[in-house]
């Protein structure tokens, strides 16, 4: 059994509690911390190859460094709980589950980078979850954990929870800061990029929950220890949301690397009803589709990116064979266009269009150059748009399209019936 | 700076965008959302293009495209904007925006000045691929003088930061999401402020329309004049679109120092001067319809008669050749003059605009060719004859005129001073009418053009009248 980060002590009842938390050595890595110095948590963040959970698996202490010294402007650092992801249900557990160690990665990634205000921007959807945010906080504060002096040093940090209203788009880091600055969420054109001129035009550092909850760690074992977890790279563990037709759905810990099969079978505890996989998403739902013989493959940034794929935010959703790729990508793709924030062209006409035909496939009034149109449209959206909301709506259309064409012919000549649920 | 786009070695000016360097220099990129003064915005994705970067010896081309009004230049960029990737997305660009458009060009009044149609035919999107049926949004009401048919609208934004930035008031937002994202004012804040009207111009398309010209005249049958607004002593630039001799339309002709790429509802509504009182088109001694010679004998002989007598009372509207024949004719008689014209207004004041308070185009004319001595008409006794210049739009005529024994008016409104003493009425033109100029609040002399071509010529009587008077032949 490999080590575990986040949630090593998930059978602990009261572990959302302040003393639950501090039982298991809670707080242990903030107090490390405040007595190192603030470049010195930067390096071992760096030496730690920790990369983003969010999806895109950006380097966090390369970002970290980013931030301008000088800019003679407050420091922000949001964290972005956003989990909107079709699939993921990661930052939920964490949340739910361990919220002090989320707030103890907020606090010394605070310190870090001197940080005085740190914002958590969740879903609106979790209600509960800032709810219990928020009386962690509480908890924190009274133990002066945050707030003014911490531990009784010259540190100020506070935190502060904001709920979303409930749009996907937010969940894009700058969609998100406009989002938090009380505005529209529409994402921002870049340059210039939040590290420089982000949240009240300030330099600010988005993390996802996931990012942040490995802090402690990394700062309490060292960076080596906590990179010898996982691949070269890819350091660390990765929490799993296996969601689909499996035995066993939920969120898995296990470290980067670990074989994709190997999750489904072992941890997942396999198909439904014994069935065969058709397919796998890998990670979310804008990650491009893994074929059932594809999913050998050692689950880490580099190694999906090498088969085409990506890791994403780890939501792996498994369709049997008797799931309809139509039927999916239909689904699928309404869900972008729902979410599309209807900011620049292509994505809002696009997304729409592509819903409206795969909908017309699916209702059995399919045309023969539909598919083509629907991959031409998707060249027409891809790396087009002000932000990667239209990537990620068309990738899955063009991976499912490509790799299971012969489903989606079918479907047009109506050779075989598709499932109404 | 050097860019190079499309092979052209061109100089960049520090701070500029790609799209502005490309247009100062008439190389053709497509945009919709920019708009100069405005912020950018980006969202239209029209613009984009390829650009290079010079990194050490090699040039780094970035991996995806880039919008060309939101890239600032840099010392040896590289764009490219005629490949056919970009080609392609341009197309793809008018076909995404076309899908939910109604076409109803025929019954759009943009039409024939409509960007997006222009780029529809520019880049050969003529046929369409989409078989699914489109959203519809409404027409709506939005403010005194404008209306909104967000049906047509392109999400380009220009309105919401012109409502935010320069004329301050934020009434439009965007509702809901998506392709079902639609313009909107907020609840009851209609758009009435005095700069609304900039938005049909600021429309790429034919989403906002004005009242006073919807259904009115096809664009592709205007014709165009450069003019100077009389509506206020800002003396903002305009075009003046007609047909037929009729102005249908006055739109805001830029001007960096006077009034950018903006003008007030006012001024632009100006144009209805020429058509919103009956108009004297004739020269009358009483009732009876004379000639121009008559009357300018007339008018000669009664000055001659008696020219102690006499006050010569002009007005703000006139331009500035009228005045410097007036003030000849006067100096020459040692008349008296006065000037005519209405209190001042208020100063409006918006964020990136300023309405002033003087609402008379050349009072700042007078002031140069009659110095500082000219006055406000308050006293009239002992005066037997006036000669009265009135070209004000509204009837501000004064019950002091009626002690007057007898009056000569220039005019161009026949419902103006019907009193009994009125002898001699010539018919008098607007600016909308004849060639002059104006000088503005900031002492700027700017000229303008006819857009009505009329037989009335009172500055021929004003010239005649002078050659009698003083017995010279040739008068310039």
């Amino acid at each position: 059994m490999t080590e575990k980060i986040i949630m090593k002590y998930e059978d602990k009842k009261d572990l959302y509690t302040l003393s639950g938390y501090e039982s298991t050595g809670g707080y242990d890595a903030l107090k490390k911390a405040i007595d190192m110095k603030k470049d010195e948590i930067v390096e071992e963040v760096k030496r730690s190859t920790l990369r983003g959970r969010g999806g895109a698996g950006f380097a966090t202490g390369l970002k970290w460094s980013f931030v301008p010294k000088d800019s003679g402007r407050p420091v922000y650092l949001c964290c972005n709980a956003d989990e909107s992801e079709p699939g993921t249900f990661k930052d939920k557990w964490i949340i739910w589950n361990n919220p002090h160690l989320l707030i103890e990665g907020i606090l010394i990634s605070s310190y870090a980078l001197s940080v005085k205000h740190a914002f958590i921007y969740i879903r609106g959807e979790f209600r509960e979850g800032s709810e219990i945010l928020n009386k962690a906080i509480e908890e924190a504060q009274n133990k002066n954990y945050l707030g003014k002096n911490i531990l009784g040093r010259n540190i100020d940090i506070e935190i502060t929870v904001y709920r979303g209203a409930g749009a996907y788009v937010c969940g894009e880091e700058t969609g998100l800061l406009e989002s938090l600055e009380g505005k529209r969420g529409w994402p921002r054109i870049r340059p210039p990029f939040p590290a420089t001129k982000g949240l009240y035009q300030s330099p600010t550092i988005i993390n996802n929950v996931e990012t942040l909850a490995n802090i402690p760690y990394i700062i309490l074992n060292g960076a080596v220890r906590f990179a010898s977890i996982g691949t070269p790279n890819n350091g660390g563990t990765k929490l799993f949301c296996v969601s689909g037709r499996v035995n066993r759905p939920g969120v898995y810990e296990l470290p980067l690397g670990t074989n994709l099969r190997e999750i489904i079978e072992n941890y997942a505890a396999g198909v439904k009803d014994g069935k065969k996989i058709k397919a796998v998403i890998p990670g979310g739902s804008s990650t491009p589709v893994l074929k059932f013989d594809e999913i050998d493959i050692p689950m880490d940034f580099d190694s999906l990116i090498k088969a085409g794929s990506a890791l994403g935010s780890g939501g792996i959703i498994v369709l049997d064979e008797d799931t309809s790729m139509v039927r999916s990508l239909y689904n699928l793709s309404r869900f972008y266009a729902h979410e599309s924030c209807g900011q620049c062209t292509p994505c809002r006409e696009g997304t729409i269009w592509i819903m409206k035909i795969l909908r017309r496939i699916y209702k059995g009034d399919g045309k023969p150059e539909d598919l083509d149109l629907l991959l031409d449209i998707c060249s027409n959206i891809k790396f087009k748009t002000v932000c990667p909301f239209g990537d990620a709506a068309v990738i899955p259309v063009e991976s499912f399209i490509t790799k299971f064409r012969t489903e989606f012919e079918e479907a047009i000549k109506k050779t075989i019936i598709i499932p109404r649920q | 700076m050097r860019v190079v786009i499309d092979g052209k070695v061109l100089e960049a000016r520090k701070g500029e965008t790609v799209l502005q360097l490309a247009l100062r220099n008439n190389i053709q990129i497509p945009y919709l959302c920019y708009y100069p003064e405005l912020t950018v915005s980006g969202s239209c994705r029209t613009c984009l293009v390829e650009i290079g970067l010079q990194k050490k010896d090699k040039i780094e081309m970035m991996p995806k495209l880039q919008i060309a009004c939101g890239t600032e230049v840099a010392d040896g960029m590289i764009v490219i904007t005629n490949s056919d990737t970009i080609k392609k997305t341009r197309k793809a660009m008018i076909e995404f925006l076309l899908l939910n458009h109604p076409l109803d060009c025929p019954i759009c009044d943009q039409a024939g000045e409509c960007k997006l149609q222009d780029y529809a035919y520019t880049f050969e999107q003529n046929k369409s691929r989409f078989s699914e049926d489109k959203i519809i949004r409404g027409k709506k009401d939005v403010g005194e003088r404008i209306l909104l048919y967000s049906n047509r609208c392109v999400m380009c934004t220009r309105c919401i930061r012109f409502e935010k930035y320069i004329s301050g008031n934020y009434g439009l937002t965007i509702l809901k999401r998506g392709v079902y994202s639609e313009l909107d004012i907020f609840f009851n804040r209609r758009i009435d402020h005095l700069l609304s009207m900039n938005l049909v111009d600021l429309c790429p398309v034919g989403a906002f329309v004005s009242k006073s010209f919807l259904f009115k005249q096809r664009a592709w049958f205007l014709k165009t004049v450069e003019a100077i607004c009389p509506g206020c002593s800002k003396g903002c630039n305009i075009y003046l679109d007609y047909n037929n001799n009729i102005v249908y339309r006055i739109r805001p002709r830029f001007n960096e120092k006077i009034n950018s790429h903006w003008m007030c509802d006012i001024g632009r509504l100006t144009y209805k001067w020429l058509y919103h009182r009956p108009r004297l088109t004739e020269n009358k001694i009483r009732d009876r319809v004379v000639q121009a010679p008559e009357a300018m004998d007339t008018i000669a002989n009664t000055l001659l008669k008696n020219k102690d007598k006499v006050c010569v009372i002009i007005s703000p509207y006139q331009t500035i050749e009228e005045l410097l024949m007036i003030k000849k004719l006067a100096d020459y008689l040692s008349l008296k003059v006065m000037v005519l014209f209405k209190e001042d207004g208020k100063e409006i004041i918006f964020p990136k605009f300023t309405i002033p308070a003087d609402r008379t185009p050349n009072r700042n004319g007078i002031k140069k060719i009659f110095s500082q001595k000219i006055e406000k008409i308050e006293n009239l006794d002992g005066y037997d004859t006036v000669i009265l210049f009135d070209y004000s739009p509204e009837n501000i005529i004064k019950d002091e005129f009626r002690k007057i024994k007898e009056i000569i008016i220039f005019t161009p409104f026949n419902d103006n001073c019907l009193f009994e003493n009125v002898s001699i009425r010539i018919a008098g033109t607007l600016c909308f009418e004849k060639e002059g100029s104006f000088i503005n609040q900031n002492n700027k002399q700017q000229s303008f053009k006819p857009a009505v071509l009329t037989n009335i010529n009172e500055y021929d009587i004003l010239k005649g009248v002078y050659k009698r008077v003083s017995g010279h032949s040739e008068v310039y």
